[in-house]
């Protein structure tokens, strides 16, 4: 009799030994003979779930202090004083009974237990239960608005678990999923260019979402819309754009197309392409690596994925560079005084001997890594602190503004932040992008090894080199052509007007070869459906450019990497027909980027493709015709992704009516 | 080892002053590894231990020495892990994340000259210790004290209080169930 997988199966559950039909079986059906291997690697695995970590006698003492620290800086008052009692109490009698194991009967030996520890353990639960709820009433009011901006802090011990929890079960403005916390964003509107003729930003480099929604989708879940940021998705990828070729150190580029989501509309791509510095010219680096070893960290994709980065990175530097590395956790402290490039060895070693412990105190870090790196300040060369963590700042006695105005402060002196996000479930990346974005910097999130390699090896002179700093973009629209438009992306990167001539505002950095994209969206005046207003006419005075085929005018402004003055390049756009079937390569992929980003955002700007089902294959048609040169495959992960978002997007297999 | 394990609270009940805590440290690891398995985060493991070891002192006198040591101990852990689940459920809405389901299991001990190669292991390992997490809480119980705590059969039979062919059901149901999530995992690695 033919035996069936479900036979099969019972089979195994009935017996190990496997019978010869039921080994016939497996050698025809290739669905059983996975389970068997899958059988064969989970029980060989399975007793590997023994090697947990237990922590030594040392180790939860010194957690005791650590956590009788964070509650005094928490500075909560009195109610997490008494909660950090009961806590420290019970923690104590534990050190008891492991640190002092070689004393005769320990437990006998603390207070009366053995007799009276029914009644005394109750009491002290029922105290603690008494203070947590408390607490808990305390962070309600909190995030009900009555707080004393408890919420807008970093965080610390308790606090960073309970602010997002709450905040999240009490409706607040925060979204987490799981323990992961983004900030909120809303998609830049429609501007009209009677009211609003001139938009300004400043460029960001920062690739991390992409990463961020790259992680979601293989999980095999779709981001929260707040871990989507266009602009980042966009300029995660190679462009083919030329470099610059005058003195300034970026090239400024334009192209006028239509949008496919709302064919009346145009879209304008502005790209910039930073120059070229060949390996052998890189100016000389000093890098201070800063790595969180908090518990937090020991994840396999975290500091194992971090070290295995650093030791990568490491590979590239040479007798000109140098390398120090700073920990911390529940203190900050120097693993490795900053030592040449070409002593391998002694770095690798360095970085092999790293290993987690403690929670994390990430303000005392970042000086010490900053001190640590202005030290050893190299002219004219690289300086940078590289920030490796899960972003999880929980002990600290620093609020987030101290934190932020440290790292501006010395980003004024030259000496520059990397960011790199690591991990999940707990994952800070509003945190993260704010760090970098006031550190003068770059941020991205390190998946894999793979992505490492690209943030560190294959891009490592964008990551590393500053060409061109404080770079920003001004938009000026021709009233008599452009009816409305609006910026996709950057939504966190708006500047006002009168920024754009103010040298002491601070705005996104270049690296060597980095190309940033923006693309505007135009509704051109004839499509323009606005009621006139009653109390002004519509009819600026107009210059002779006005009359001129021209669509817009972008001005950038920039400043060499030690440069206090910035310099001004500027570019009129005429308008054009060109439909984005015909456009280049670079302008159809980055309109299909960022049409899967807006999809994911849940734009409602998207007319027609609004509905998931025909927005798919649109997107997957723009970027499977434009992949291009693409050398390490990056365009064409973003077609399996999309695949696989596809299939995620109930909406998207949902039959249409 | 055995024999001398056997005797240890014997001895802690002869008034064999140094006994308890030869207990404490030889069940120290395997109480942790099991209780980061069930899911107590790392911040209760402590607490949890602190209260096993509690329970056991406490019990101790009761102990009747021709019953196996291990699943003595392991009684008591399974029993103060499930509670602190039970606690959990009630506060951890207001005062945790609920997940904990990446709470760090492995230790890395190894060199990171093999990072690299290190990794996929590792990754293999986590994989499996969320899976666990997955299972139902009777299949779960049986694995890990199988597992983690290397009870047998008969142990766990008598730590958890349950029939030795449920203890057997339990356990190959979850074998086979870990598998076909391996099975599902592989072949959407493959999609991807």
């Amino acid at each position: 009799m033919q035996m069936t997988c479900h036979d099969f199966e019972e089979r195994l559950s009935a017996d190990d030994v496997l019978l010869d039909d039921a080994r016939e079986h497996v050698e025809q059906c290739t669905a059983c003979a996975a389970l068997m291997r899958a059988l064969r690697d989970v029980d060989e695995h399975l007793p590997r779930l023994r090697e947990a970590e237990a922590p030594t006698a040392l180790q939860i003492e010194q957690r005791v202090l650590e956590q009788r620290e964070t509650m005094r800086a928490a500075r909560l008052g009195p109610v997490v004083w008494a909660m950090a009692g009961v806590g420290a109490l019970s923690l104590v009698v534990m050190v008891g009974v492991l640190v002092q194991r070689e004393e005769p009967v320990v437990v006998a030996a603390l207070p009366p237990l053995a007799a009276q520890d029914r009644f005394q353990v109750e009491v002290a639960q029922k105290a603690k239960e008494q203070k947590q709820a408390e607490v808990r009433e305390k962070f309600a009011k909190l995030f009900a608005g009555e707080g004393d901006g408890v919420g807008s802090l970093l965080g610390g011990g308790a606090r960073g678990s309970l602010a997002g929890t709450l905040s999240n079960v009490l409706g607040g403005s925060q979204t987490v999923s799981g323990n992961e916390s983004y900030a909120p964003s809303t998609n830049n509107g429609f501007k009209n260019v009677g009211e609003a003729p001139v938009a300004t930003f400043s460029i960001d480099v920062d690739t991390a979402s992409y990463a961020n929604v790259r992680r979601f989708v293989n999980a095999g879940q779709l981001p929260p819309k707040d871990a989507v940021r266009l602009e980042e998705l966009i300029n995660y990828f190679p462009y083919e754009t030329a470099p610059p070729t005058g003195k300034d150190p970026i090239a400024l580029h334009t192209e006028v197309s239509t949008a496919p989501w709302q064919p009346e509309h145009k879209l304008v791509r502005v790209a910039l392409r930073a120059r070229d510095i060949n390996q052998g010219n890189r100016p000389s680096s000093n890098l201070v690596f800063l790595i969180d070893v908090s518990g937090s960290m020991s994840d396999a994709n975290k500091l194992p994925l971090v070290k295995a980065a650093l030791l990568m990175l490491v590979e590239q530097l040479t007798a000109n560079d140098s390398v120090g590395i700073v920990v911390y956790a529940g203190g900050a402290g120097v693993v490795l005084e900053p030592t040449r490039g070409s002593a391998q060895q002694e770095i690798r070693a360095a970085i092999e001997q790293l290993q987690t412990g403690g929670s994390t105190h990430g303000s005392a870090g970042l000086a010490k890594a900053y001190a640590l790196a202005k030290q050893h300040y190299i002219k004219g060369g690289t300086n940078r602190v590289i920030l490796a963590t899960d972003g999880d700042f929980n002990v600290g006695t620093t609020g987030r503004e101290e934190l932020l105005s440290l790292i501006q402060t010395h980003a004024k002196t030259g000496v520059f932040l990397t960011a790199l996000g690591v991990g999940m479930g707990n994952y800070k990346d509003d945190t993260m992008e704010l760090l970098a974005d006031k550190g003068n910097g770059n941020y991205a999130y390190l998946d894999s090894l793979r992505e490492a390699r690209k943030v560190l090896i294959e891009q490592m002179s964008g990551t590393l080199v500053t060409v061109a700093k404080d770079v920003k973009i001004q938009v000026e629209f021709n009233p008599t052509r452009v009816g409305s438009y609006r910026l996709l992306g950057y939504e966190n990167r708006l500047l006002a007007r009168k920024d754009f001539e103010d040298d002491q505002k601070d705005a996104g950095e270049m690296g060597a070869s980095h190309v940033v994209t923006a693309l505007y969206e135009v509704v051109a005046l004839s499509a323009q459906k606005v009621a006139p207003l009653r109390y002004q006419q519509a009819a600026p005075v107009l210059s002779e450019a006005a009359g001129t085929q021209e669509l817009l005018h972008v001005k950038l402004r920039y400043k060499l990497p030690e440069g206090t003055q910035s310099v001004l390049m500027e570019k009129p756009v005429l308008d054009g027909t060109n439909v984005i079937d015909d456009a280049s390569a670079d302008m159809r992929f980055a309109t299909s980027v960022a049409l899967f980003g807006m999809g994911l955002r849940g734009d409602l700007e998207l007319a027609a493709l609004s509905d998931a089902s025909k927005r798919y294959p649109v997107i997957e048609r723009l970027a499977n015709r434009s992949l291009g040169q693409d050398p390490h495959g990056h365009r064409k992960d973003f077609v399996e992704l999309v695949g696989k978002a596809k299939r995620l997007d109930v909406s998207a297999v949902a039959p249409t009516p | 080892m055995v024999t001398s394990e056997h005797v240890l609270l014997q001895r802690h009940n002869d008034g064999d002053a140094t006994a308890f805590g030869e207990l404490v440290e030889l069940y120290r690891r395997p109480v942790y590894a099991y209780l980061a398995r069930v899911g107590v985060p790392v911040s209760a493991r402590d607490d949890v231990a602190q209260d096993v070891f509690f329970k056991l002192h406490k019990a101790a006198p009761s102990y009747v020495p021709e019953r196996q040591l291990r699943a003595f101990v392991f009684t008591v852990v399974a029993n103060s892990a499930r509670s602190y689940a039970r606690k959990r459920r009630v506060w951890g809405r207001f005062f945790e994340s609920v997940s904990v389901a990446q709470e760090p299991a492995v230790r890395l001990s190894d060199a990171v000259a093999d990072a690299v190669a290190n990794t996929e292991a590792q990754q293999m390992l986590q994989w499996l210790d969320s899976a666990v997490q997955k299972l139902s809480p009777a299949q779960r119980d049986v694995i890990l004290l199988h597992a983690v705590a290397q009870l047998d059969h008969h142990e766990i039979a008598q730590a958890l209080r349950i029939p030795l062919n449920t203890v057997k059901t339990h356990l190959r149901r979850a074998r086979v169930e870990l598998a076909k999530m391996l099975v599902r995992r592989r072949s959407q690695e493959e999609v991807l």
